[in-house]
């Protein structure tokens, strides 16, 4: 029985890593070989080790294609419109949560509603335009509040109204104004919804690339989604630099990956199952 | 309290809204060009005059739909059985299938640009092992089948954790039960574990339909809309911001596929909630 057992558990891993890894490793393993190559070498077998070992790749993807900009750009959005849409959120959810307004399960439907309604980056653009927010930083961290209050509201009121209404109270009594008491008081006792609405605002303002080519026109705003797919279109021959390009914009990515992994499962896992 | 509502109905729903107005004007973001109530000209225009491209890129949006939600669904159901046993390295290769999740559309694009590559590409050194090429995303046969291909690969991870959590939700005596009942592996799977997850099931047929239905940012990447990929949602893109830049007609492409996402998930919704079973 046990030796079945353990040959059953050896197919299925046998199985799962053949399927997975040449899918999921090996072509980024490829291109991050690639990536430290000479150009010469690459035309010759770009499927060997690298050598001679080229560092020169990076400094030089990095300088010619202007990440360093780009990459202060989409900490800026990132940063701004996740703080924003998630401060925002709280406000909202907090009188929800509580029926501290009248109609308050009307907004809350309001807001469950933006789920289901038709894709509207083409008014948005029309918007954009009108208000004076086409072309501009502010503009573009406003036009990415959608999903972080979306979700926001949604999660935060849930977690509000468990926390017990004795609490507002006591507060009150205590002298604890009202901004404090939601910001420092409830919001800590909501972390989990914090983290999870946080992570997935943050994650799809990064990587959003319709956003700047719609919204955006000077290099000088691009992110780096958009300063990527710009240099990808200037350099699609020099291979050994797109690919050092390509690392470049992933690193941070993969390396954040690792921490947020499991808030992005637990809200992905969460969030599905209750829908 | 009023300041985030406000920012909500300007950059949320007030836009969802001004797409079904929009679709009723002849908008082109011209200055100077008076902008006309056209009524449902838009919508005329675009089903019967044949040149529009609309029925071909609904085609290609049913048979990209349809592919990415029965694929991937059935991919993601194999990689959970497969990974929620106590393997080693399974946490890795459950990071693995999720990456993609974290590269963005952008850096997965790219990715498979590169591979696919038809002039230095290592599929296309692989093909050339056989003494044949291909142009790959450039391939009016094979563009759309590896754009497919690539949606998958992209979002299959998330689909698997699904079922995964809601396979780590069933009672282990129930398994216990059936194979002291001496049901074989498959029965198992069949009689316990799949019906057991059909809230997942539920869950993440829905999304991967109604994202399926509307997604074109990955495809902007990898053909924008070329080689027969032009689906509604990169039809509506290119209408409304490259070329004419007619955004009323780009506005009633958005407002086709949110009635053709409702024809199909709302039916869809009520099937699959029906099967499902409590635990």
């Amino acid at each position: 029985m046990r030796r079945r057992r353990a040959w059953d558990h050896a197919w299925k891993l046998a199985l799962a890593v053949v399927i997975i890894v040449p899918l999921y490793g090996l072509p980024l393993l490829y291109l991050l070989s690639v990536s430290f190559q000479s150009p010469v070498q690459f035309l010759r077998n770009p499927f060997s080790f690298p050598h001679p070992f080229v560092l020169a790749n990076y400094p030089t993807a990095w300088v010619q294609g202007d990440f360093g900009r780009y990459f202060v750009n989409s900490v800026i959005y990132t940063a701004s419109s996740t703080m924003l849409s998630v401060l925002f959120a709280v406000f909202v959810a907090f009188p929800i949560a509580r029926r501290y307004v009248r109609g308050g399960s009307f907004i809350y439907s309001l807001f469950l509603a933006g789920f289901f309604l038709p894709v509207s980056i083409v008014p948005l653009f029309i918007e954009a335009e009108k208000l004076g927010l086409y072309n501009t930083r502010w503009g573009y961290i406003l036009l990415h509040l959608q999903l972080g209050l979306t979700l926001g509201v949604l999660f935060f009121a849930g977690y509000f109204s468990n926390v017990p209404k004795d609490l507002d109270e006591s507060a009150l009594l205590d002298g604890c104004g009202y901004f404090r008491y939601v910001l420092q008081i409830l919001l800590p006792l909501s972390t989990p919804a914090l983290v999870t609405v946080s992570i997935y605002a943050a994650v799809s303002t990064w990587n959003d690339l319709i956003g700047p080519v719609v919204f955006l026109a000077s290099n000088d705003y691009f992110p780096l989604t958009r300063g990527l797919f710009s240099f990808y279109g200037q350099y699609e021959s020099e291979w050994t630099l797109l690919a050092a390009g390509v690392f470049i914009v992933a690193m941070p990515l993969i390396l954040t990956f690792a921490f947020i992994q499991r808030y992005l499962v637990r809200g992905a896992t969460a969030g599905a199952l209750k829908l | 309290m009023i300041l985030p509502i406000l920012a909500y109905l300007l950059f949320s729903i007030g836009p969802a809204l001004g797409t079904f107005l929009v679709s009723l004007t002849n908008y082109a973001g011209i200055p100077g060009q008076a902008v006309q109530f056209v009524g449902l000209a838009n919508f005329i225009s675009m089903i019967s005059n044949a040149a529009s491209g609309f029925s071909a890129s609904l085609e290609t949006t049913l048979v990209f739909a349809l592919s990415v939600t029965v694929i991937q669904n059935a991919v993601a159901l194999a990689l959970a059985v497969l990974l929620r046993n106590p393997l080693p390295f399974v946490g890795a290769l459950r990071s693995m299938i999720f990456l993609p999740a974290a590269l963005g559309v952008t850096i997965n694009g790219i990715l498979w640009l590169l591979i696919f590559s038809p002039s230095q590409g290592p599929a296309a050194g692989l093909l050339a092992a056989f003494h044949t090429s291909s142009a790959f995303f450039g391939s009016p046969t094979l563009a759309l089948v590896l754009v497919i291909f690539v949606q998958i690969w992209a979002n299959v991870g998330f689909t698997a954790l699904v079922y995964l959590a809601s396979m780590d939700n069933i009672p282990h005596e129930l398994f216990e039960a059936a194979q002291m009942d001496g049901a074989g592996r498959w029965s198992v799977f069949r009689k316990v574990t799949y019906p057991l997850i059909s809230s997942a099931t539920t869950v993440n047929v829905l999304l991967a339909t109604v994202g399926s239905m509307n997604v074109y940012d990955i495809i902007y990447v990898l053909t924008d809309g070329t080689s027969n990929t032009n689906t509604l949602g990169m039809y509506m893109f290119n209408t409304s911001f490259e070329g004419s830049g007619d955004l009323g007609l780009g506005a009633s492409v958005a407002v086709m596929m949110f009635v053709l996402t409702m024809a199909a998930a709302l039916p869809l919704q009520w099937f699959l909630r029906r099967r499902e079973v409590s635990v």
